[in-house]
């Protein structure tokens, strides 16, 4: 088959598909929940309707972590031992709690993150191309940045974002979201309300989540333990 | 649903008890469609059957197959899970074994697909019922991405300055996407032809499932 005739059978195969999916046989990657869940036969309704519940799916899901999905009525007690845990409970729960808090206290403390590398690029601009040395931006136009670790990060990770200008801040307020891998991305648009040119930066910090639940926006010269600082050149674009 | 998701993945039970509750509604009804499409009768017990495989498939190896959702690629983890729900469906029902790993598809692609024998099939030739069993059987063997891939690409025909917004990708990345459904395409066509008939001149072909 020669590539236009294998271009020709997908679209074919994308008209098809397109039939399936106005019959409702066929669900498009890009519907939303509710179209999805839609379009079923009246008899299909009715035996959706007659699926028993979800505790076998969770427990295919709990196996397939490997744990064991919580029992959901607790076993019997033998009659011993609501006396022997009375008296048990007491003499290790206190131990416990603290053994516990210490961990809770010590543990993150000591986390130190990889090294982060920003990626900062206006939609318009194709991941391919070669990495300016600043970021061109257009006022309004969607902005995506990437704080990207060098290896998997172990522990909870948040980021915020500013934008510098003449040496003042001012918080760019996005949601940025945190992959398992401790990767950071933040889409969003703004809007300086300064005259536009050069010199201004856009400034990430990243870090473990208790470091950050320390850190100021006072603290940039002398960020806290843990924080790291991330600067990206911006140029305005008119 | 990311934070859901990695929570879960992270050993949560109660997260993965949330997850299971808000995919369980999503692969019931995919796993229904699948059934409704090739004309089975609905059978409650069936629809829970085939729907704990799917979350069993969807988990094994410490769910390795969820850890693959990227959100970035414009697919929504319900999506991704039904699309993965589907694949695993149409395997299952045309094999009696889940499909095959995601390696596969994206390995075999530019090895050996690139080296089939051309076939000659003219696409406006073949009958509907050869264009659902193509249909399936590449819903069966491509990954996710392939498969949103070929959603925007030849089903909703959207430009090329779309997709890379939609799935941030570069446009040599969509382009070399583009090809290597090429590539799958040739490859379903050798697979199919010797199980349903010799297609001379496109003539159409009885149903095989």
């Amino acid at each position: 088959m020669k590539a236009d005739s294998a271009e020709h059978l997908l679209k074919t195969l994308g008209a098809h598909a397109r039939a399936q999916q106005a019959a409702g046989t066929a669900i498009s990657s890009t519907a939303s929940e509710a179209q999805a869940q839609a379009g079923l036969p009246e008899n299909y309704r009715a035996a959706l309707a007659n699926v028993a519940g979800k505790d076998r799916a969770y427990e295919a899901a709990m196996k397939g972590l490997g744990m064991n999905a919580p029992a959901k009525v607790a076993p019997r007690k033998a009659a011993w031992w609501p006396a022997v845990w009375k008296w048990l409970v007491p003499s290790l729960a206190l131990p416990a709690f603290a053994a516990a808090a210490f961990l809770l206290w010590s543990a993150p403390q000591g986390v130190t993150l990889p090294s982060y590398v920003m990626q900062a690029h206006g939609v318009s601009q194709l991941r391919g191309e070669a990495p300016a040395s600043a970021l061109l931006v257009k006022p309004g136009a969607t902005i995506e940045v990437v704080l990207r670790p060098a290896v998997t990060v172990g522990v909870r990770v948040q980021a915020k974002l500013y934008w510098l200008h003449n040496g003042e801040l001012m918080p760019w307020t996005v949601s940025p979201e945190v992959a398992a891998s401790g990767a950071v991305r933040a889409r969003g648009t703004f809007v300086p309300t300064w005259p536009t040119g050069s010199g201004d930066e856009l400034v990430a910090f990243v870090g473990a989540e208790h470091a950050m639940a320390q850190f100021k926006v006072a603290d940039v010269a002398s960020p806290p333990n843990g924080v790291q600082v991330l600067r990206q050149a911006v140029t305005w674009q008119d | 649903m990311e934070d859901l998701l990695r929570r879960t993945l992270g050993r949560d039970p109660s997260a993965a008890r949330t997850l299971v509750d808000v995919l369980a509604p999503v692969v019931q009804a995919r796993v229904a469609r699948v059934l409704w499409r090739k004309g089975r009768t609905p059978d409650p017990r069936e629809l829970e059957d085939l729907s704990q495989d799917v979350f069993a498939h969807l988990f094994e190896e410490d769910g390795r197959k969820l850890r693959a959702w990227d959100e970035a690629r414009g697919l929504s983890l319900p999506n991704f899970v039904g699309l993965l729900t589907e694949r695993f469906v149409l395997s299952y029902l045309r094999t009696g074994k889940p499909p095959g790993g995601e390696a596969a598809w994206e390995d075999v692609m530019d090895s050996e697909a690139a080296n089939e024998v051309p076939v000659d099939v003219e696409p406006a030739m073949l009958s509907r019922d050869l264009l659902s069993i193509l249909l399936d059987r590449f819903r069966e063997s491509a990954s996710p991405l392939a498969q949103h891939m070929f959603q925007l690409l030849f089903v909703e025909e959207r430009d090329m300055s779309e997709v890379v917004e939609l799935t941030h990708m570069s446009a040599d990345s969509v382009y070399f996407w583009r090809s290597r459904l090429r590539k799958q395409v040739v490859k379903l066509v050798k697979e199919i032809l010797p199980d349903t008939g010799n297609l001379p001149g496109g003539i159409s072909l009885e149903r095989s499932s």
